[in-house]
């Protein structure tokens, strides 16, 4: 028995709930809010009252490049949480439901299920960000200015193993907890700590980190060469994809030994 | 009855920390028939039903399910067994045909086979009416008929069903217990429940839990033929004195129960009993009301196990 039904129940249930829509809109507004306060931030300042008499504030307009790595930032915090709190009922909510109790007595292992709610995840958030990048860099364009497409594609790849990340780590929380909640708040610190605190922690850790990633991604945003950027990346890339192997197998594992 | 050893449950122990709540279990059931999996609240049935679906696992003893090992193949096991939980929880959005269809793909099933069995068990299930309703809007009754129908698509040897009456209105129960003595002509139906009314009827063996431990696992035909004694029966319009004491100091008598107004003696010696019993009731100074000679119900064999262990 392959894990396909799983997988089409799975789509299903995106389309039901409209995920597939929300997602990628939630994610086009966080992104797409960048460039527009970029551009609109000299006109907010000038017309901010309070400020002292003859006040002269100069900022320069930033390049399109920049706007977009900036933008990408906002996946850090924001959509991070959002996707936390989109997949951390995904198993918990099931278990506590009872109907993984009817899914786990029919001829289907643990594992197929468990990788079909990964794969579907991985699927919708890889597309909702190549969506929400694509409409981002094309109306940063617009307001300032032509950007190298590869770049962007490139940049937006180079960053989307972070999100992967966040994606399993709160599936194997899901697989862990009963409740949804317990798995969503076990995972959100879970993702602070590992996104924030290794760039203390010496140059190794600070070289394969996820911050390390951010920050490549970001650097080929904003022009780098790609070649430099690769090798800059390839540690935190290293680090994510070993991050992401140890948690998608501690998850199914996990889910294997659960007693429904 | 075939002689297949459908259910073999060899010295179950379960415990979560120290709370140890199975101990020692062990059954088997043979061939196909209805086998009531009976016990008052808490005294295992629903942890003994999730280790033989491979839902848990025991703590120490094994579990073979037709054949297969409950833990080590649970896999193979599942493709032998319905199950329907006592309150049975789907994906809302879909309707009954199309978790019909889903579950019957995850069997492995052809197309055809599908929609024929799905047709047919919605029907027999009287769910057929709604199968195009998302199952979000059904009644609890029609949740627990459609667990029924999904339990049956892949055509099972064994069909377990967790307390499957307790939460449907009178004739809801009455055609689930028809349904059950249907299946149970062509399948091992194991049922599990506290209403001992249910288990007389539908009932070929009986298997009694108490606080973790069986402790009777019978056919009816022997537990008539071994538990089954004659019980006197008599009620009273007036009472004085300690009848109870009294009776339970007769040497014949060897249990005495009074439960609404409604006295039960049980005897080692019955020609006795009959004989001397109203004259003791009088001697008391009570009158009789009613008096009557019964076969023992299954609610008293039930509590005489129960109490005896």
């Amino acid at each position: 028995m392959t894990a396909l039904p799983m997988i089409k129940k799975e789509f299903r249930e995106l389309f039901t709930s409209y995920k597939i829509l929300f997602i990628p809109l939630v994610f086009i507004a966080l992104t797409i809010t960048q460039p527009i306060t970029m551009k609109m931030l000299p006109t907010l300042l000038e017309n901010a009252t309070g400020l002292p008499e003859g006040t002269v504030i100069e900022i320069p307009t930033p390049t399109a490049a920049e706007v977009l790595a900036t933008a990408v930032s906002k996946f850090s915090t924001l959509g991070s949480f959002i996707l936390i709190m989109i997949v951390m009922g995904s198993i918990a909510g099931e278990r506590a439901s009872g109907v993984a109790s009817m899914v786990f007595v029919k001829p289907i292992s643990r594992a197929k299920y468990y990788l079909a709610k990964a794969f579907t995840y991985y699927i919708l958030t890889i597309v909702s960000m190549l969506i929400a990048m694509g409409v981002t860099a094309y109306y940063t364009e617009i307001l300032f200015g032509d950007l190298s497409w590869l770049h962007v594609w490139t940049g937006t790849l180079m960053y989307i193993p972070n999100l992967l990340l966040v994606v399993t780590t709160t599936l194997c929380a899901s697989s862990y907890f009963s409740s949804a909640v317990s798995a969503g708040g076990v995972s959100l610190v879970f993702n602070i700590v590992i996104f924030t605190v290794p760039p203390f922690l010496g140059t190794f850790l600070s070289m394969v980190s996820p911050d390390a990633l951010t920050n490549a991604s970001m650097a080929v945003l904003r022009g780098s060469a790609l070649t430099e950027a690769s090798v800059t990346a390839a540690p935190s890339l290293a680090g994510v994809f070993s991050l992401i192997a140890i948690f998608f197998f501690m998850g199914w594992y996990l889910l294997e030994k659960q007693e429904i | 009855m075939l002689s297949l050893r459908i259910l073999e449950c060899e010295r179950i122990t379960k415990s979560y920390g120290k709370n140890q709540v199975l101990q020692d279990v062990s059954f088997s059931i043979d061939g196909i028939g209805c086998v009531g999996f009976l016990g008052a609240n808490g005294a295992g049935k629903t942890t003994t039903i999730r280790i033989l679906t491979g839902l848990a696992a025991p703590t120490s003893g094994t579990v073979k399910v037709a054949g297969y090992d409950a833990v080590k193949d649970r896999n193979k096991v599942s493709r032998e067994i319905g199950y329907v939980p006592q309150i049975p929880s789907f994906y809302n959005y879909m309707t009954a045909t199309e978790w019909m269809h889903w579950v019957g793909t995850l069997y492995g099933l052809d197309k055809k086979t599908i929609h024929e069995r799905t047709e047919e068990l919605l029907h027999l299930c009287g769910i057929y009416e709604v199968k195009d309703r998302a199952v979000g809007g059904y009644s609890g009754g029609m949740k627990q008929r459609l667990a029924i129908a999904q339990a049956l698509i892949n055509q099972p040897k064994i069909i377990i069903l967790d307390e499957p009456v307790s939460a449907l209105d009178p004739m809801g129960r009455y055609d689930v217990l028809l349904l059950i003595e249907k299946l149970k002509q062509v399948m091992t139906v194991f049922m599990s429940t506290h209403i001992l009314d249910d288990i007389e009827r539908v009932a070929d063996h009986i298997v009694i839990i108490r606080q973790g431990t069986v402790v009777l696992s019978s056919t009816m035909e022997d537990l008539r033929a071994n538990h089954v004694e004659p019980v006197i029966e008599f009620t009273l319009d007036h009472q004085a004195g300690d009848l109870i004491t009294m009776l339970e100091n007769t040497p014949w008598v060897t249990e005495v129960n009074y439960n609404g107004g409604r006295y039960k003696v049980q005897s080692s010696d019955m020609q006795k009993a009959q004989a001397e019993l109203p004259q003791i009731i009088i001697q008391s100074g009570s009158i009789l009301s009613s008096y009557q000679v019964s076969a023992m119900t299954l609610e008293d064999i039930f509590l005489k196990v129960v109490n005896q262990s």
